[in-house]
């Protein structure tokens, strides 16, 4: 009996370890351990057995069928791991093919270095204010200091829609028209279009320039010089340094025009700045008394500092865009770069 | 103006090299754009003398001759007329660099020749070629010709600002040279003798116009020998960037650019009766200018005649009458000061823009034409051994006035934020000539008058500034109390709608705001009110810059073509920007400026790619992007159909929110798209942003999350083509009751089996209530709205 036990567990075992599926392992699992199976005869056998060997061999063959059970369960997740593995292996995909294209916009070059300003500004606490691009010839030249006739008028070859309407040629205009709006204290910037009849390789018939105005008691040109300090390390890095030279505006005195250093060579000097490590990026001074006192501010008691920068060459600066044009043509694969 | 670094020599010691004086002067406020030498980059070239010429034995024109270089001969074979013996000369040895390139060894005619005897024009140093070029006498023999003709000059390019007219000179500008470096200024000289015979009684001046010309002064120089003038005038000339003509000609030119002020030279023989009347041109009298263009004059320029008619425009351009010509011998020298007004509109109506003028139209010092006229009657008299008349006719119509400006030194440090000491101050303004009385508070600054641009104490403190140095300003960041930084919330909208759209996947494209006419006819809106109304640049820069845009449509299919023709036929831009209406043409008022948003859309939905069949856009992609902008408002757009012309008339919607138009989308027509040239089909949308952003945003409130299951439900309707499916939707979702959730289309189909002119609409409907809906309340409820489609669009189920 005991052999008759060992017999068919060495064959099970045998069989189970040979099973390919799951179907042939529930046949194996019928055969040997059914109802009709042949451990199960076994057992009804036993009754011929001596009564002191029943509990001998029941406990064997009880082990042997825990084993089998035991046997069959591991062959089964042995033989589905097995499955699974050749599956996956059959699912493996070229890695290498070039993924689903998902589409990222892209903010156009002005408007992204534009955005990099008014952050700049809006963190120290300037408004964002704007005026008509169709401007009064008053706000563009005349509040300005700039009379009609005056040679100053040279410097902006302006465009007339009108003998008083013309295309804006600075944003100073909105420097007017928000000190006529407003008392001081005032700090704002105004960012947009303006117009000049240029056109060249750096000079474009319409592009953008950033206002800045900063009207209070006790405003000196150090502020001046510190606030645009501030504002060029954070655009063009913490190692940008800036230059001011005396220049001319006719509604700021004293002006200053203001250079950073290299944004190529930092410095050292290279082509982008001519060798001379300075790159010429806004126009500044101290708010001209006569431009104060048109619009009812009295310089004797408050002062302050305007700016304006030219976002484009800005931009040109800072991505080392070197034609003008280019920010007007809308060619895909230029705006695709930012 | 162009600056030599030698010539300034002159009239102020330089403590600095040329590049260390362009940097003092950049940081000063004469910016100094280039510095560049003189020198046309020769090398190899000498001064030589012709030791013997003989004729060439195999040419007649040519000679070989023998020139020394001091410690050696050269044989050379030259055809110049003027070669002699004894004469000295540029000599280009083999190897040598010209302006027209390297000096090779040749043989001519069978003679070896070592180098090139050279004329001006060979050298880049004039226009001669006649000859060679025949040098002073008193040259050494052998050294470089560089250093012989002093080419070893720079020559700054220096900025002027139109506030500093007084700079417009040498003297001016040594002048600021000498207030930065601390030196003495040297004026040039100006003593003559003059002659017997008293000017008055040879000419005489009138000035009936004395608005417009404060000043004129001038004298009579008499015998003048007309000729070339001397070789280092010429240099300073050519430094200049002036063309040397001859003496009387150069002289003019060289005091003006020495003091800043013009003169003009008239032969005193054709001014009829001797005399100069200075007044304003009648109206439509035509003078014919020194170019030989003839012009027609207004009453508001400025003449100067003589008892005949007009002989020159005053401070912009002589006249072809009196021109100063080979058999002048005796001329008027006028040294005037003009209104700077009027010589600058004559110049811009004439399209005369002259040196003179250039000074003029600035505001010139009216005390300085008589140290011109001074200095010019020297030169003619040593260069040209003129014989200057006894006096000058002089008609001051101005009196000279000394004028002060008050300064308190307390203000300089204030406005600049610095801590400059009284002693300093003075210092630096008495470098620049102001003189400062300090006696009181405010000091009192004196005003040279050829510092007509200092008005006000802040011109005073600039003053200061400059010369203290910009850079020993601190850096200070103001303390002063600020509200919050920020933007108007119509800003952010207009932020927010950039923002979708980059991220659809947009790329932001930015047009010129002014456009070519033809646009407008491209888009078929020539004659249709609003857009053919765009207004007129009166000065455009040409013809494709001609009016304000009145769309963003055209700039943008333009772009779309553009990209087209470059093999980019995948575009999906929009613009933000204004459009420009006029309330009426000719502009009266300032236009409406309008912020307007253009999408364009062509070529496939995807960049291509192995996964997919390329998809191109259609009008539901753009429609989508819309829906997509106007989500960001609290307003709701509805759809119907347009008859826009620029766009497809089946293709098109116009979008409305609350009953008024804001917009339009849809494919472009096709004539449209073959005027701008486009290969293929086009989506455009355009809506008014500031239509929409009157509507506040669209704001987030949290709506507690559903806790019952939903019930979905499918219905297939067959609707007449005819029927739109968002009368049919709305009409859905206004019959279904509170349990409702939603209704959308997940299908459209047309063709077999559903007939002809019919095509079947799948809805889906989704209820959702707060408790779970039964089975048989849903299918009620579809009832009943199927009952409502039915009876209202005839719709059937499929």
């Amino acid at each position: 009996m005991k052999d008759a036990i060992a017999e068919i567990r060495s064959r099970a075992v045998a069989d189970i370890a040979g099973a390919g599926d799951a179907q042939e392992l529930n046949t194996i699992r019928v055969r040997f351990l059914g109802k009709k199976g042949e451990l199960t005869s076994l057992l009804r056998g036993m009754g011929k057995l001596p009564a002191e060997e029943r509990p001998k061999v029941g406990k064997m063959v009880n082990e042997v069928r825990d084993a089998l059970e035991n046997a069959l369960e591991d062959r089964e997740s042995e033989l589905q791991s097995q499955k699974q593995e050749e599956q996956l292996k059959q699912e493996a995909l070229d890695i290498s093919l070039p993924g689903r294209p998902y589409q990222r916009g892209r903010v156009h070059p002005v408007m992204q270095a534009l955005e990099d300003i008014k952050m700049i500004f809006v963190s120290m606490g300037y408004q964002i204010v704007e005026g008509p691009e169709v401007e009064l010839d008053y706000y563009n030249f005349e509040a300005l200091n700039v009379p009609p006739d005056h040679p100053a008028r040279d410097m902006q070859d302006t465009f007339y829609l009108s003998d008083s309407l013309l295309l804006r040629s600075q944003t100073s205009p909105v420097q007017v028209r928000t000190m006529e709006q407003q008392d001081p204290p005032v700090r704002i910037i105004a960012p947009g279009k303006v117009y000049r009849s240029d056109a060249d390789v750096t000079h474009s018939p319409m592009f953008h320039q950033v206002e800045g105005l900063l009207v209070d008691k006790g405003i000196t040109l150090a502020h001046l010089k510190g606030t645009l300090q501030v504002f060029a390390e954070r655009m063009f890095g913490p190692e940008t340094k800036t230059r001011f030279r005396p220049s001319y505006f006719p509604f700021t005195e004293p002006s200053a025009e203001v250079d950073v250093s290299c944004t190529m060579c930092h410095g050292s000097g290279c082509r982008v700045c001519s060798n001379t490590g300075w790159l010429e990026l806004l126009g500044s001074g101290m708010v001209d008394a006569r431009v104060l006192a048109k619009v009812g501010y009295a310089p004797e008691t408050y002062s302050g500092f305007a700016f304006g920068m030219g976002i484009e060459r800005a931009a040109m600066l800072k991505y080392g865009i070197n034609d003008i044009r280019l920010f007007y043509d809308n060619d895909i694969r230029f705006l695709e770069q930012f | 103006m162009l600056v030599s670094f030698k010539w300034l020599q002159d009239y102020v010691d330089i403590p600095w090299t040329a590049q260390e004086l362009a940097e003092r002067l950049t940081m000063a406020g004469l910016e100094v754009e280039t510095v560049d030498s003189l020198d046309p980059g020769l090398s190899q070239v000498y001064t030589a003398e012709i030791a013997a010429v003989e004729p060439h034995l195999d040419a007649d024109e040519l000679n070989v001759v023998t020139v020394s270089l001091g410690d050696r001969v050269e044989t050379i074979v030259c055809g110049a007329p003027n070669v002699r013996v004894g004469m000295k000369a540029p000599l280009a040895l083999v190897g040598a660099k010209l302006p027209g390139g390297v000096v090779e060894r040749r043989s001519i005619r069978g003679t070896v020749s070592g180098g090139m005897l050279c004329s001006e024009k060979e050298l880049g140093l004039g226009e001669d070629a006649s000859g060679i070029m025949e040098l002073p006498n008193d040259v050494g023999v052998g050294m470089p010709l560089v250093d012989a003709l002093g080419l070893d000059d720079q020559v700054l390019d220096v900025a002027i600002y139109a506030n500093r007219p007084d700079c417009m000179s040498m003297l001016g500008v040594a002048r600021e040279v000498a207030a930065l470096s601390e030196q003495e200024l040297r004026y040039p000289q100006q003593e003559f003798c003059e002659s017997d015979r008293k000017v008055t009684e040879e000419a005489s001046v009138d000035v009936e116009a004395p608005e417009l010309c404060p000043r004129y002064s001038a004298r009579v120089i008499r015998g003048i020998e007309l000729g070339a003038s001397p070789v280092w005038m010429q240099q300073r000339l050519r430094a200049a960037g002036m063309r040397p003509i001859n003496n009387i000609v150069d002289i003019t030119n060289f005091v003006m650019l020495e003091t800043g002020q013009p003169l003009h030279a008239f032969d005193y023989d054709t001014l009829a009766e001797s005399r100069i009347i200075v007044r304003r041109a009648r109206h439509g009298e035509s003078f014919t200018t020194l170019d030989d263009i003839e012009r027609t004059l207004t009453s508001d320029m400025l003449m100067i005649c003589d008892a005949e008619g007009p002989v020159c425009i005053g401070g912009v351009m002589g006249g072809a009458n009196t021109e100063v010509h080979d058999a002048t011998r005796n001329i008027l020298l006028e040294a005037a000061n003009f209104s700077p007004v009027s010589v600058r509109r004559t110049s811009r109506a004439l399209g005369i823009a002259s040196e003179a003028a250039a000074r003029f139209e600035k505001g010139l010092d009216p005390q300085g034409t008589l140290m011109a006229l001074e200095r010019a009657a020297q030169l003619l008299a040593s260069l040209a051994h003129g014989e200057v008349l006894q006096g000058v006719l002089d008609e001051n119509a101005v009196a000279c006035t000394e004028r002060a400006i008050a300064l308190n030194p307390q203000h300089v440090n204030d406005l600049l934020g610095t801590e400059i000491s009284l002693d300093t101050m003075t210092s630096l303004l008495n470098r620049l000539q102001l003189t400062v009385d300090t006696s009181d508070t405010p000091w009192s600054v004196s005003i040279p008058s050829f510092r007509g641009d200092l008005e006000l104490e802040c011109d005073l403190i600039e003053e200061v500034a400059r010369l203290y140095g910009f850079d020993k300003v601190p850096l200070e960041v103001p303390t002063q109390a600020v509200t919050g930084g920020g933007q108007s919330a119509k800003l952010t909208l207009i932020d927010g709608v950039r923002e979708a759209l980059v991220g659809a996947g947009l790329y932001e494209a930015m047009s010129y705001t002014f456009e070519s006419r033809q646009q407008l006819i491209k888009l078929g809106l020539d004659h249709v009110t609003p857009w053919r109304d765009a207004i007129p640049l009166l000065n455009p820069l040409n013809e494709e810059f001609a009016v304000m845009r009145t769309t963003l449509l055209a700039g943008l299919l333009s772009a779309a073509a553009r990209n087209a023709n470059r093999q980019q036929g995948r575009v999906h831009l929009f613009e933000v920007g204004p459009v420009f209406h006029a309330a009426s043409l000719p502009l009266e008022t300032q236009p409406e400026e309008k912020e307007y948003l253009g999408i364009v859309l062509m070529g496939d939905r995807l960049p291509r790619y192995w996964g997919e069949e390329p998809q191109p856009f259609d009008f539901y992609d753009m429609k989508g992007l819309v829906e997509l902008v106007t989500s960001r408002f609290s307003a709701v757009p509805e759809f119907r159909r347009g008859s826009h012309p620029s766009f497809h008339p089946g293709r098109q919607a116009d979008i409305i929110v609350d009953g008024l138009l804001v917009g339009r989308l849809g494919e472009v027509h096709p004539d449209t798209t073959t005027a701008f040239d486009l290969p293929n089909r086009v989506l455009a949308a355009e809506l008014d942003l500031r239509q929409l952003t009157e509507y506040p945003p669209a704001v987030a409130w949290y709506r507690p999350l559903p806790r019952n299951p939903a019930v979905e439900r499918d219905m297939a309707l067959v609707l007449d083509d005819s029927i739109l499916v968002q009368d049919v939707l709305n009409l859905l979702r206004k019959s279904g009751d509170e349990t409702l959730r939603k209704v959308l289309v997940f299908d459209v189909y047309q063709g077999h089996p559903v007939p002809d002119g019919k095509r079947s609409v799948a809805f889906r409907f989704v209820f959702q209530g707060d408790r779970t809906l039964k089975d048989e309340e849903v299918a009620r409820e579809l009832k009943s709205m199927y009952t409502r489609v039915k009876d209202e669009f005839g719709a059937e189920l499929r």
